[in-house]
């Protein structure tokens, strides 16, 4: 029985005893692990007494070859966002990034790039920038996933442009069901994902565009997730 | 081999939380070998207990008198509400006889990730204990809220949201202290409850 340690990220859980959890594992080397820790709620055991949701540590799992569920034997904390807990801004930017992790990744389909981004996401909002973190995640995530927008500023004439959705981004002229969004917000977005540092991108801006082209990237994921998770709707209530 | 109806016993004793098949049928053959009355007794007692227990209408708690003996106890002071998930979590803390206000039961806490709002919970019934005292326990006016949610990341989003909608309301907001254990050791601790801990460290 093949055994594996992995840094991984708790994004989702679930109670199946008193006891015991089944958990959704975002594992640096090796994607998505869903397994069942049995007695993880015990103190002073193996799993330090209990897997939480937005926690990071060591798992150390069984898996067996077609088997969904993989066996947890030990998980060591290893990290917590405190802000998380005690910010309620931070809390819904930090619930919505996880929540888009365990909509849109398969099991067993490594993304170490994309760990990293959502643990440099959680210390930015850490750090008190919760808007430049979901901002630069949703680019991230969008990018890993191969359906990364389009964005070409120049496109037509005026002070707006086209986004549409199906189009996979900016088109040159009106199309049924595409957005109408400003031109500055396309050119800050264009920037954001083609700089090095799109964090540092993200920090210079004003909170207006920040929050437009957020609003913006929040509307394409729904629409590549094909529906608007509830935390989709508590970071961005009127989308 | 077994009647029907034995056979049926231990499928409900099985479905029963933390009862496995054997243990069913350990507790199906002590009910055949008890005598009548006392097997009523227990048939009886389920009966009754699904008959006139309910909730109260100020704190959502388990009662058969309504409003409960908490709500309706003078002794207590109603301004001070300790919220709590469930029933049973107002049940640990009462019997450390450490509180001496009111409570108010969520029967739930917030989770987004499977969708599960305000509307879910008895947070409408909380707020409007906050906004008009005459829903409040004896009529009194709500000074302080205490957040008995459990430390974990659902438990501390439901007491964000409910602290924020305290605070819109002029109501002081507290919550239960978090950090080692009495009787524990330091060396056993997560790194979550040492960082608590010491955030949450007191003068001497």
């Amino acid at each position: 029985m093949p055994h594996l340690s992995d840094e991984a990220i708790c994004v989702r859980h679930w109670d199946f005893s008193e006891t015991s959890q089944t958990v959704s594992l975002f594992c640096r080397a090796g994607g998505m692990l869903r397994g069942l820790a049995k007695g993880a709620k015990r103190v002073g055991g193996r799993f330090s007494g209990g897997i939480d949701l937005l926690t990071l540590g060591q798992v150390v799992a069984i898996t067996k070859p077609g088997r969904d569920l993989a066996t947890l034997t030990d998980w060591t904390l290893t990290r917590t966002w405190r802000s998380l807990r005690s910010d309620l801004a931070a809390n819904q930017a930090a619930y919505y990034l996880v929540d888009l992790v365990q909509r849109s990744l398969e099991q067993a389909d490594p993304h170490p790039e994309l760990f990293d981004a959502l643990v440099e996401a959680l210390d930015r909002i850490e750090a008190g920038h919760a808007a430049e973190a979901t901002l630069v995640f949703q680019w991230r995530l969008l990018d890993e996933l191969g359906y990364a927008p389009r964005l070409d500023p120049t496109v037509g004439t005026g002070t707006s442009v086209h986004f549409s959705a199906d189009g996979g981004g900016t088109v040159a002229e009106e199309r049924p069901n595409a957005w109408k969004v400003r031109r500055t917000t396309v050119a800050f977005l264009a920037d954001v994902m083609s700089s090095a540092d799109a964090a540092a991108v993200a920090l210079a801006a004003d909170r207006e565009t920040l929050t437009r082209a957020n609003r913006l990237l929040a509307a394409y994921v729904r629409h590549v997730l094909g529906t608007q998770p509830t935390t989709m709707r508590l970071l961005f209530p009127n989308l | 081999m077994l009647p029907d109806s034995v056979r049926r016993l231990i499928d409900e004793f099985a479905a029963l939380p933390g009862i496995g098949r054997r243990s069913a049928e350990r507790l199906a053959f002590w009910v055949l070998k008890s005598s009548t009355p006392e097997a009523m007794k227990l048939a009886n007692a389920i009966a009754e207990v699904k008959k006139s227990v309910k909730h109260c209408s100020v704190c959502w708690n388990l009662t058969d008198v309504d409003p409960c003996p908490i709500c309706g106890d003078d002794r207590r002071d109603a301004g001070v509400v300790l919220v709590v998930e469930q029933p049973k979590d107002l049940i640990t803390l009462e019997q450390t006889g450490m509180f001496n206000g009111v409570y108010h039961v969520l029967l739930g806490r917030l989770d987004p990730l499977d969708g599960v709002g305000p509307d879910s919970l008895t947070v409408s019934s909380l707020l409007a204990r906050l906004d008009k005292p005459a829903t409040n326990a004896r009529g009194t006016p709500v000074r302080e809220l205490i957040l008995g949610l459990n430390p974990d990341m659902e438990g501390d989003s439901t007491a964000l949201w409910l602290a924020e909608e305290a605070r819109k309301r002029g109501v002081q907001v507290s919550r239960l202290a978090r950090g080692l254990p009495t009787g524990g050791q330091i060396e056993f601790a997560n790194a979550a409850v040492l960082a608590d801990a010491i955030a949450g460290r007191q003068r001497m």
